[in-house]
């Protein structure tokens, strides 16, 4: 099978696959907004890199609904009142939030290095304003606690932009897949524990 | 002579850095005193007394097998350990954690203090539950003590994958060596004990196919480790232990397997997992590199172990925690063979290192802050 044919089934299975994952996705979820959230969130994603194909959607669905908690993103206006958090409080948040870093800085470090030794043109300072942002919103978190859900949900869409970015936009670019499928069942996994756990 | 004070700097750092690791460890440990089952191995199991030497020991342990279960080698080591008392036991698990640390370098052949620094950390960032795995003394000698001795006998047999053949020869107390060691490894857990045995049978297997001569006492290995596992899971107190669970329809069972397998992979295991797909896909995929023999051994034997928790009715966070470590060796194998192809990402390999160091200070402090409660408070 030639690359044009190959890469025209990659799309075709890319697309059986992401209707699959969306169709299992607002089954157990049962909402419509949710699902329309995860898609529009795997959509704009892609739009830093610039990977506009079936492959690329599906890879980053993938990490969304891995990733992206199902907690309530409503708010009662009532509940926005700052506080100084007491020492247990404030390393409470530190302990929620840390997940975010604990899984998706090795990661990224992995690709980063991946990507020096391709010598693929980065710039890191592109990825300050995301870092800046998830500061911050751990530091909103931490005298507004009632928006610490909102806090996480936020940081782990910019760190999967960080990650959408090297991935779709310097590693994966003009690749079949291969190996790193591999990762993308095991994301698989975390978000059938997600969902049926 | 700049690079050699780089490098001291860098090693200066590490021990640094170390230190403060393990002198968290400790607060935890001498927090975390004897409890549950702990305050039970701490006596004669026949008579009730406390341990008061070897025969106790002995003695309890026979009780054990016929009527409690196959652990004898780790519940033996457990009564030793309580019988050093609250200070000694907490000293002991320090030095089973150099030791393990130790154990993870030698098999992924990287003896450096940043990558044992890394291993260390990874100990506690990837934990699903350091209380009960490392400070909960009969979680401690069921999974960090025994851990080591399975990867002792890993390196032994897995040594034999990327080896001339004719160094095998030189090795004759290997013959003698193989028995005990591959014994208890056999004996060590339900999931480990079988998967050494499989990866024994691996390694023979790879060597008939590359045509390449089997040391003998590889057949030794694999026969005691058989036995060790057949033994620990056959233990007629397993049977007595059984009795006392109620039936489940096999509905029931096998749904509750399943999930056991989806949290385990999908939560305890995740990060672990996680990182070591990543290397291995920028491995092949970036920078051209294929697993050695030893590094797919390591990966296989991971996977195998976690498959093999589907035979097990129940699956504790601390039950994940050898996978954990056979996982920690193979990341750590994948990071040295990628810093010896290209020296340029080893600023890389340190950044990394101090994002899980920085990870498991919280781990320890979390624990430290907040500690677990004790069902003995309860």
């Amino acid at each position: 099978m030639d690359d044009k044919k190959k890469k025209i089934a990659y799309e075709i299975i890319a697309v059986l696959i992401s209707v699959l994952l969306l169709l299992s996705y607002f089954f157990f979820y049962r909402s419509v907004p949710r699902l329309l959230l995860l898609v529009v969130l795997s959509a704009i994603t892609l739009i830093l890199p610039k990977a506009f194909s079936a492959a690329s959607f599906l890879r980053c669905l993938i990490i969304e609904a891995a990733f992206l908690p199902y907690s309530s993103l409503g708010i009662s206006l009532s509940l926005l009142k700052p506080s100084v958090p007491s020492f247990k409080d404030f390393f409470q948040m530190i302990i929620a939030f840390s997940f975010v870093p604990a899984v998706f800085v090795p990661v990224i470090v992995i690709l980063l290095a991946a990507c020096s030794h391709l010598k693929k043109e980065i710039k890191p300072k592109r990825y300050i304003p995301f870092a800046v942002l998830i500061l911050l919103s751990f530091a909103i978190a931490i005298f507004f606690p009632a928006i610490i859900n909102h806090a996480i949900f936020a940081s782990i869409c910019l760190a999967t932009l960080i990650v959408t970015d090297l991935v779709e936009g310097k590693l994966m670019k003009k690749r079949n897949p291969s190996w790193e499928s591999l990762i993308y069942v095991l994301l698989i996994i975390k978000y059938l524990y997600g969902v049926l756990i | 002579m700049e690079q050699k004070n780089k490098i001291t700097k860098i090693h200066i750092i590490t021990a640094a850095a170390l230190l403060i690791l393990l002198l968290l460890e400790f607060i935890l440990h001498v927090r975390t005193p004897f409890m549950k089952d702990d305050l039970w191995y701490a006596t004669n199991l026949v008579t009730g007394e406390k341990i008061a030497g070897l025969k106790d020991i002995i003695q309890s342990q026979i009780w054990h097998y016929f009527n409690w279960g196959g652990r004898i080698v780790n519940h033996g080591l457990l009564q030793a350990v309580l019988s050093s008392g609250e200070t000694g036991a907490d000293i002991l698990n320090i030095l089973a954690t150099l030791i393990l640390g130790f154990a993870i370098c030698s098999l992924s052949e990287r003896k450096n203090p940043v990558f044992y620094l890394i291993s260390e950390a990874l100990i506690i960032s990837f934990n699903a539950s350091i209380h009960f795995s490392m400070c909960w003394e009969s979680g401690s000698v069921n999974y960090l003590y025994s851990t080591s001795w399975i990867l002792a006998y890993v390196f032994v047999i897995f040594r034999e994958l990327k080896e001339d053949p004719s160094a095998a020869n030189k090795r004759t107390y290997m013959h003698f060596l193989i028995i005990p060691l591959s014994f208890i490894a056999g004996m060590s857990t339900e999931n480990m004990g079988p998967t050494c045995f499989v990866a024994t049978i691996f390694t023979i297997v790879y060597l008939f196919v590359k045509k390449r001569k089997v040391p003998f006492y590889l057949y030794t290995g694999a026969f005691f480790t058989l036995l060790g596992s057949a033994l620990m899971i056959l233990a007629p107190g397993n049977f007595v232990r059984n009795a006392f669970i109620d039936d489940t329809s096999l509905k029931d069972m096998l749904s509750s397997r399943f999930d056991n397998l989806i949290t385990s992979t999908g939560s305890f295991l995740f990060v672990a997992f996680l990182t070591a797909f990543v290397l291995t896909a920028v491995y092949i995929l970036v920078f051209k590199l294929k697993p050695d023999a030893s590094q797919m051994g390591l990966l296989l034997f991971a996977i195998t172990a976690q498959a093999a928790m589907f035979l097990s009715p129940a699956y504790p966070q601390r039950a994940s925690f050898g996978i954990m470590c056979v996982l920690i060796a193979y990341i750590v194998s994948i990071l040295k063979k990628i810093s010896d192809k290209d020296s340029k990402v080893l600023s890389y390999i340190y950044i990394f290192c101090a994002s899980v160091y920085i990870h498991a200070l919280i781990v320890v402090c979390t624990d430290l802050v907040f500690p677990p409660v004790l069902l003995s408070e309860l």
